[in-house]
């Protein structure tokens, strides 16, 4: 009863926040300083092609006008038409959006699995070398860039260990073990610097823990160690966890976008890229609205999870 | 020693030794010891860099000597323009500090002023201010930076104005929570009683005992500022060619990688030392502010 | 509530209860031994021994009171017995036998069973020691199937019964509620199942009820002395509150700095004390001690020793009154001076003429006169306050659940000058909102607050802001209270600026003088707040109220953070100023015993509203509002032994759900039937001067419905 009040308060909150979302993104690419038309016709376009086109994406109405046509289009699923490539917009962004979603969750499950266990490892074995060796490790990775990480892996994986290819993508409705070479090196590439901060975050919330009042209890009521830490302690260590891989999302998702480019993979990423690069007004629109909407989605769903463990959220609404 | 009391007298004294007292404790901490030498170092380099550098330099470019590998005259070695690499990535400190203290400047200056109004007055003003900080939230950094560089032209400008947008809700956000938790202690309660103004009380009372978080989060945050422009530079929509960006060079060297790997791997060790020795001075900071592990032994008279 | 629950046997070990008497010494079985246990800490400071030596014992069956005030090392002791110590502390020295068994040697496996099986241990704060994301149901029941031979399913429906055994209401349904979903004083009902789950020999309580209100507090005391009843389990019994020892516990044990200082039979230790240290206790607390006859309470000088490094002589010598060359020497041992006393000290057989005095010199401060002339009538005269909050946002609206929460709903004080009112009750009744909606910090929601018959719920904000030098509060927390980033001297500074008070070497001036009026050394001016110590904090806060000359000091539970002999201090220092400066005071307090003492009337407060009022002769005795009556019997030590104590059903009050009718009527004692449940009750006129009670037993319909000889605190 109290997720579903819950969560339907967030709902609810999201509905403004997403018309907020394609306010901004509306907006955004308003300000591009010259004109639209003769960014596609081109200087040395005569007026009436300017006009035409102008006429053709309704350029001279008021903005409010453009943005209620544009938005009222995105709720039955028009995007409009990519300038550069011609193609529905949200045609090219369907293509590309599997690939994507593949890799960003392969990057959050590589990130996850090993992160919590080297997390706890560290926070058990507090001070001494291997968790020195494993804070430290984890230190490093949050201070690499990402792109960096996939240059250097490309290099030693792909280039001279020969063992995964350096790009592009195979679906795996085609070929999952060739799904698998593919991501592999992209999905450790962009999940490394989740998993740092995972592992930072992991060590520090069990120690911190590991101190409080219940594990005192607990150790008062004979339970072993073992019980104390995986019954009792985790569980509740896990929560700042979840709110920092919340927030990690953020640079996940941002590090979506330059991971694909290192790695030529076909995803939203590098569509953004490209429509960002090209000035491609549509194109822009629809996947920077994409990505926002998808990533707001994905923080409701960790505060959703997050109310699930933890069942003093939202508690108190009588 | 009488201290006078007024705005700028309050440096004077109790700060000072709230201050050297701070440094001390900083001192035993070998995190933030190591970072501050780090940035230390850094903000030296980048500080004589113009001198150590011969004239043009970093510019000179020289195809014949192109992709040579470290050698005591060029000690990273040279680019696919035959640039010395040592010599860029020295001017390349100057850009990447500049970059993140300025973005970080502005993130900070607007952040925390909205996040503190919208705290300390809360109700309707703490919605109007907050709901569009989480508006922008809502768009994953790097991407929302990239579009406004794409969109207002890709310069070394634009790009610390796009990173300081983007992190000012970041600031509100710290500021906000930190300025509601202290506005419930009781020694604001008790400058109400005493009839003090509610501009005097946020700026002066509440404001400086928030201060702790707001500077662990600006230490980290220049760690991501600086990733963020490197990642834009890296993307080609930070700072245009010649410059001797990070992120730029290693977009630049990306081709080369096989043959010629130290022009991607000098830059790249680069930022990360620079990214890690702001994490770690702000990590050392957030340890020594932490009330959990300072304990203050007390008088013992009464 | 106290249904004899006999259980068959969890554990497998075959312990049967022991229906055990009470007034145990010596002649019981013997279940723990305790002989020079040292437990030190090892800081970068040096090694602090918190435990120094201590010898005690518990019989089967019998409540020893550890007592001490913070820093003593009870804590410390109990933990030790437990081996609950951790790194950087150790148990460096003596025995520890339980049942004939060694604790200090014991493995790793014999130990859990140890704590598992035959000890319990019960915490201070119930919150934190209820692991927040796991049912109460499977918390009670781990004991259980961990250590004995219960599977889990088994162990579940046990834990119900444990659970109904220590009063939870619902218990198959509650079990699988979270600790959250209860009020403080059923987490601690929670927190004694889980360790009395598995039937233990030993039940350690550290404190348990320390942050429980008093009439939850008398509820948890009751359940364990039915508890023990029925299980035959022994009890250490930790805390610094006199009045509890006495009224649960057999034998007391009095700690002072790591050692103990006097053991022996309770009743006889309280009326016969024969420590310097235990007779000062005793004498600093109101309403127990003997006071003088200008109101004064009998203070200890000084406070406890830092326990880093080691003593030389008697570590009570340097504040006790009776202290001669012989203290100086060595820390006296604990020596048996009958059979059943123990007392380390070399002239425990002068006790009788050690004695602690009080001196005041009165005096005024400077800017007295210019005071404002003197006035017929109240200084403060409070209609009809009401403070509601509205909770939540839009979605609350759209929702409908946006139901005020009527904190204040509707008070009338009155304070003449000079005087001292008293504002009591426990929370959630409040007092302490009441307190700032007086003090304009918040917007009363109705009524008004009248200083010197002038409505200052209706001025204007600079109006006000000069009106407030008149009025001042002193908060609860001192820690709070005082900005962390200001000297002390910058912290009085200031009131005397923002009124623009004199001239800058004036300020200074009165500073300096402030400091001294409230007992401290003038070279605490230039200290933070964090170099100061609790007491300390809270004169400092006392004199930021004097700087502006105020007539009027609003006191949000000024003494109720601090130890025992401290807020004796406190209590005087407020005392002499008053007489010297001629204040009005509101004292606001959870603690009957202090208002007593300090109050000329006083107002018993509960869900927001007054339910008495009167002069404090008039008003603790009979007739009572049944909640004045409840409140008193619930102090404890207080109610003879021959008459049972009131104790109050349920939990303190929502502020967010009000009965219908009289407010108290759902936990009230002497509830009448219809009438209570429907009728709100008029503050009627009781014998005394302006003596009113808001109940419908002093209507003539049915004034014969009670008889008040019979109350327990009559």
């Amino acid at each position: 009863m109290r997720l579903a009040r819950y969560a339907l308060r967030r709902v609810v909150l999201l509905f403004g926040t997403l018309i907020g979302v394609s306010i901004v993104t509306f907006s955004l690419t308003n300000i591009i300083p010259g004109d639209v038309a003769v960014l596609i016709v081109g200087t040395q376009g005569s007026q009436e092609q300017l006009e035409i086109i102008r006429q053709q994406l309704g350029l001279n109405q008021p903005l409010y006008v453009q943005y209620l046509d544009w938005a009222s289009g995105v709720l039955v699923g028009d995007l409009g038409n990519s300038l550069r490539f011609g193609d529905p917009v949200a045609t090219l962004i369907m293509q590309r959006l599997p690939a994507s979603t593949v890799l960003a969750f392969s990057a959050m499950i590589v990130a996850v699995v090993i992160s919590i266990p080297l997390g706890v490892i560290a926070a058990m074995e507090e001070n001494t070398w291997k968790d020195f060796g494993a804070s430290t490790a984890a230190f490093i990775g949050i201070s690499l860039p990402g792109f960096f990480w996939g240059i250097v892996l490309i290099l030693i994986f792909a280039r001279y260990a020969g063992l995964f290819p350096p790009a592009g993508y195979i679906s795996p409705a085609v070929d999952p073990l060739g799904t698998l070479r593919h991501i592999t090196l992209p999905a450790v590439a962009l999940g490394f610097g989740l998993m740092a901060h995972l592992t930072r975050m992991t060590r520090s919330s069990l120690i911190g823990e590991l101190r409080s009042g219940y594990v005192t209890l607990a150790e008062s009521k004979g339970l072993s160690e073992r019980r104390i830490v995986y019954r009792h302690a985790l569980r509740n260590a896990f929560l700042p966890v979840l709110t920092v891989l919340g927030f990690q999302l953020a640079f996940l998702f941002g590090g979506v976008v330059v991971i694909e480019e290192v790695f030529a993979y076909p995803g939203i990423g590098r569509l953004a890229y490209q429509a960002l690069l090209n000035r491609d007004v549509p194109l822009i629109q629809g996947t920077v609205l994409v990505f926002a909407v998808i990533f707001t989605v994905s923080n409701l769903v960790v505060d959703l999870l997050y109310a699930v463990l933890d069942p003093r959220v939202g508690a108190g609404d009588s | 020693m009488s201290t006078k009391y007024g705005q700028l007298d309050v440096l004077d004294d109790v700060t000072k030794r709230r201050l050297s007292g701070f440094l001390k404790q900083l001192r035993g901490n070998p995190k933030a010891l190591i970072g501050a030498v780090m940035i230390g170092g850094l903000v030296l380099i980048a500080l004589l860099a113009p001198l150590l550098t011969p004239e043009g330099a970093a510019d000179a470019t020289n195809p014949a000597n192109r992709l040579q590998p470290p050698s005591t005259e060029h000690f990273f070695g040279t680019d696919h323009l035959g640039r010395d690499i040592f010599h860029r990535l020295l001017l390349g400190t100057r850009i990447s500090l500049y970059v993140g203290i300025l973005s970080v400047g502005i993130a900070t200056v607007f952040g925390v002023s909205l996040g503190a109004i919208a705290g300390y007055v809360g109700d309707n003003i703490d919605d109007a201010i907050m709901r569009p900080m989480d508006i922008v939230m809502s768009f994953p950094p790097v991407l929302f930076a990239l579009a406004i560089t794409a969109i207002l032209g890709p310069t070394l400008t634009n790009t610390i104005v796009a990173i300081g947008i983007v992190y000012i809700p970041y600031f509100a956000r710290v500021t906000r929570s930190e300025v509601v938790s202290v506005s419930q202690e009781e020694f604001v309660s008790a400058s109400k009683a005493v009839g003090e103004r509610d501009r005097y009380i946020l700026f002066a009372e509440v404001l400086p005992n928030a201060a702790a978080p707001i500077i662990v989060q600006a230490s980290i945050s220049m760690a991501y500022a600086i990733l963020a422009a490197a990642a834009l530079g890296f993307l080609g929509l930070g700072a245009q060619p010649p410059t001797p960006e990070w992120g730029l060079m290693i977009n630049e060297a990306k081709q080369y990688i096989t043959g010629a790997p130290w022009v991607a791997i000098f830059p790249g060790s680069a930022i990360a030392v620079t990214v890690l020795g702001f994490n770690l001075l702000g990590d050392g900071i957030r340890d020594v502010l932490d009330p959990a592990i300072n304990t203050q032994v007390k008088s013992q008279d009464e | 509530m106290s249904s004899h629950h006999t259980r068959a046997d969890a554990t497998g070990t075959g312990t049967e209860p022991t229906a055990k008497a009470e007034g145990v010494d010596g002649s019981g079985d013997r279940l723990l031994t305790v002989e020079g246990l040292r437990t030190v800490f090892r800081t970068s400071e040096g090694t602090v021994t918190a435990v120094d030596g201590v010898d005690f014992h518990l019989d089967r069956g019998e409540i020893l009171g550890l007592v001490g005030e913070s820093g003593a090392g009870k804590s410390v002791t109990s933990r030790s017995v437990l081996r609950l110590i951790d790194s950087p502390g150790e148990i460096i020295d003596g025995a520890v036998r339980f049942d004939g068994r060694d604790v200090l040697s014991m493995s790793d496996r014999e130990l859990r069973e140890y704590r598992g099986k035959r000890t319990g241990m019960v915490f201070q704060d119930p919150e934190t020691a209820l692991n927040p994301t796991m049912t109460v149901g499977k918390q009670v029941a781990e004991t259980l199937h961990v250590h004995g031979s219960m599977s889990k399913a088994e162990a579940l429906s046990e834990a119900i019964n444990v659970l109904e055994r220590v009063g939870i209401p619902n218990p198959e349904v509650r079990a699988d509620d979270y600790p959250h979903e209860f009020s403080g004083g059923q987490q601690q009902r929670i927190a004694v199942g889980i360790a009395i789950a598995a039937e233990p020999d030993l039940l350690i309580a550290d404190e348990p009820t320390t942050a429980l209100d008093v009439t939850i507090q008398a509820q948890i005391l009751d359940l364990l002395l039915d508890l023990r009843k029925d299980l035959g389990m022994s009890v250490l019994y930790i805390t610094h509150d006199l009045g509890v020892v006495k009224e649960v516990c057999d034998r007391m044990a009095v700690m002072y700095a790591g050692s103990i200082v006097e053991s022996g039979p309770t009743q006889k230790v309280y009326e016969d004390p024969k420590h310097p240290y235990t007779k000062g206790l005793l004498a600093s607390i109101p309403a127990v001690g003997e006071a003088f006859e200008d109101g004064r309470l009998d203070v200890i000088d000084g406070t406890m020793p830092n326990l880093t490094g080691s003593f030389e002589g008697c570590k009570y010598a340097d504040r006790c009154p009776g202290a001669v060359e012989e203290c100086l020497t060595d820390h006296p041992p604990l020596e048996a001076v009958s059979q059943d006393r123990d007392v380390a000290c070399y002239r425990h057989t002068e006790i009788d003429e050690i004695d602690y005095e009080y001196q005041h010199e009165s005096g005024t401060l400077s800017w007295e006169a210019g005071n404002g002339e003197d006035i017929d009538g109240n200084v403060i005269e409070v209609s009809g306050l009401k403070k509601h909050f509205s909770e939540g946002g839009i979605l609350d609206f759209v929702f409908g659940t946006a139901e005020p929460v009527r904190a204040v709903d509707g008070i009338d004080i009155a304070i003449q000058p000079g005087e001292t009112v008293g504002l009591v009750g426990e929370s959630g009744c409040g007092k302490s909102t009441a307190a700032r909606s007086i003090m304009q910090l918040l917007e009363p929601t109705d009524g008004s607050v009248r200083y010197r018959g002038e409505d200052i719920t209706s001025i204007s904000d600079a109006e006000l802001r000069v009106l407030r030098r008149n009025i001042q509060i002193v908060f609860q927390n001192p820690q709070s209270s005082l900005n962390p980033r200001r000297t002390v001297r910058q912290t009085l500074l200031r009131p005397m600026e923002v009124h623009e008070m004199g001239t800058k070497a004036e300020r200074h001036d009165r500073a300096a003088e402030l400091v001294e009026k409230v007992g401290l050394d003038a070279r605490y001016l230039d200290r933070l707040p964090h170099e100061l110590s609790g007491g300390q904090q809270q004169r400092v806060a006392i004199a930021r109220a004097l700087a502006v000359n105020p007539e009027v000091i609003v006191l949000d539970e000024p003494v109720s953070g601090l130890d025992v002999s401290i807020q004796a201090k406190i209590i005087n220092l407020l005392a002499d100023l008053q007489e010297d400066l001629g204040l009005a005071y509101l004292v606001i307090s959870h603690n009957l015993q202090i208002i007593q003492h300090v109050s000329d009337r006083v107002a018993v407060m509960y869900l927001g509203e007054i339910v008495e009022t009167g002069t404090i002769d008039d008003v603790f005795a009979a007739p009572f509002h049944p909640y004045t009556e409840a409140l008193l019997s619930a102090i404890p030590g207080r109610t003879a032994a021959e008459k049972s104590r009131i104790i109050l059903e349920g939990d303190v009050p929502d502020p967010s759900n009000v009965p219908d009718g009289c407010r108290f009527h759902p936990r009230c004692p002497r509830a009448i039937g219809d009438v209570c449940e429907t009728e709100v009750p008029v503050d009627h006129e009781a014998d005394g001067d302006g003596h009113t009670i808001a109940c419908h037993l002093l209507d003539q319909e049915y004034a014969d419905q009670v008889d008040w000889d019979q109350s327990p605190v009559s």
